[in-house]
Formats: C-alpha cells, sequence, structure tokens
C-alpha cells in the first residue's frame, strides 16, 4: 500500500502553504499542480539543494510548495 | 432714631467714566491714573482719582462738584456701565453657544468618521473571511475529485486541510 499525504494550510489572508510527504519524484509537483491549477498560478519555481520548492503566486495569495 | 443711607454708585470702570463725561459734555485730560476735568464755566479744575480699591474718587473745586453735576456724572456712568455689563454678558452667552455648535459639529463629524472606519473595517473582514472560505471550498472539492480524503483543523489559528489517498 502506498499512502500520498498533502498538508494544506491556509492562512487568515488566503495565502496557501502545502507540503507533501510519499511521493516520488516530480511526481509531488505534478500532484500539487493538479490540485492548485484552478486556484492560483504559478509566477515561478524555485529548487533548493534538500527540497524542491514551488513558489506560486496568484493575484491575491501565494502558494509555498514543500516535497518531502 | 434710626436712618437709612445709600452711597453713590462707585466709579470703577475708566472706559465708561470717559464715554460718560464726553456725553456731559466736559472736557478731561489724562494723567497717569487721575482724570483731570477742566469745567467750562469755571475754568476750574475736578479730579478723578484712582483710589487702591479701584474706585475713582472725584476731587476739586466745590464749583465744579456740585450735586447736580455728581449725580449727572453718576446716573450716566450707571447707564453706560450696565448697557456695558449687558452687553458683554450677551456676547459672552452667544460665544458660548457658537462654542457649543462647533463641538456638537465636530463631535458629529468625528462620530460619521468613525462610524464609516468601522464599517469599512467590517467589509474588509467580510471580504478576507469570505475568500478564505472560498480557498478552502476550492481546495477541498478538487482534492475530492482527486481521491483524497480530506480532514479539517485549525491549527496556529489556521486552516489546514490534510489530504490523504492509499493506492494498492
Amino acid at each position: 500500500m502506498q499512502e500520498y499525504k498533502i498538508t494544506v494550510t491556509i492562512d487568515n489572508n488566503g495565502g496557501i502553504e502545502a507540503e507533501t510527504k510519499g511521493f516520488k519524484g516530480e511526481a509531488c509537483i505534478d500532484a500539487l499542480e493538479e490540485l492548485l491549477k484552478d486556484i492560483s498560478e504559478i509566477h515561478e519555481i524555485d529548487k533548493t539543494d534538500d527540497y524542491n520548492k514551488k513558489v506560486v503566486q496568484g493575484e491575491k495569495n501565494y502558494i509555498t510548495i514543500k516535497r518531502g | 432714631m434710626s436712618a437709612r443711607i445709600r452711597t453713590l454708585l462707585p466709579l470703577l470702570d475708566m472706559e465708561c467714566i470717559l464715554q460718560a463725561l464726553d456725553n456731559l459734555g466736559e472736557r478731561y485730560t489724562l494723567r497717569g491714573n487721575d482724570i483731570i476735568i477742566t469745567s467750562k464755566k469755571y475754568y476750574v479744575e475736578a479730579k478723578l482719582s484712582r483710589q487702591n480699591d479701584g474706585k475713582y474718587v472725584l476731587t476739586g473745586d466745590t464749583d465744579v462738584l456740585t450735586e447736580n453735576f455728581q449725580k449727572r456724572l453718576v446716573n450716566n456712568y450707571k447707564s453706560l456701565y450696565d448697557s456695558k455689563v449687558r452687553r458683554i454678558r450677551e456676547e459672552l452667552e452667544k460665544k458660548e453657544a457658537e462654542a457649543q455648535r462647533a463641538l456638537e459639529e465636530e463631535r458629529r463629524r468625528i462620530e460619521q468618521e468613525r462610524i464609516r472606519l468601522q464599517q469599512e473595517q467590517r467589509r474588509l473582514e467580510e471580504e478576507r473571511e469570505k475568500y478564505v472560505e472560498s480557498q478552502k471550498k476550492k481546495v477541498y472539492e478538487k482534492a475530492k475529485a482527486m481521491g483524497y480524503s480530506v480532514k479539517e483543523t485549525i491549527v496556529k489559528d489556521k486552516i489546514q486541510l490534510v489530504l490523504v489517498k492509499r493506492t494498492y
């Protein structure tokens, strides 16, 4: 059995932070893009050495994505 | 035997004294705290001297200081003095009413502004809450459509949706 978990946190201004767990490779980004594509627009992607971090900024909110 | 006396009205206000002398047609000059009256009729001088208690006392030649003159001076002074007191009181009442009106208008203006800001604050708050709720609803519905189970909690005042999908 494979468990895929996404924790989405919405702050008081509507900003979204999402963290994934259990995904392999770029699958986490694909899942998050699928989840959030109609909610906000991706403006840039920022990857670090330890994990990929994707910053999405819409007209009114921002999304930070962490891959676990 | 008993008796009752009445003193003449004390002369206190220089402006009214000078106006009274003008009304009586008397010539005068000012010398320090004294008002020197030069009688036209007798070419002698009388003096109104300011005492320590603020009262002006008439001294001088008796030809000038006739009872009639003193009464006319005091009566004229009284009329002017009463008018002055009344005029100042009326002006003061008017100013107090004006001040009260201005305060009331300012208070009303500030209250209106306060209410406007309160309404604006409420509107912003409602707008923000509505947006957060719509974000939550969109994520929830999309997650469900993608086959995730959704559990909602509040963590440090923020909405947290935990999406879980299991494949076998």
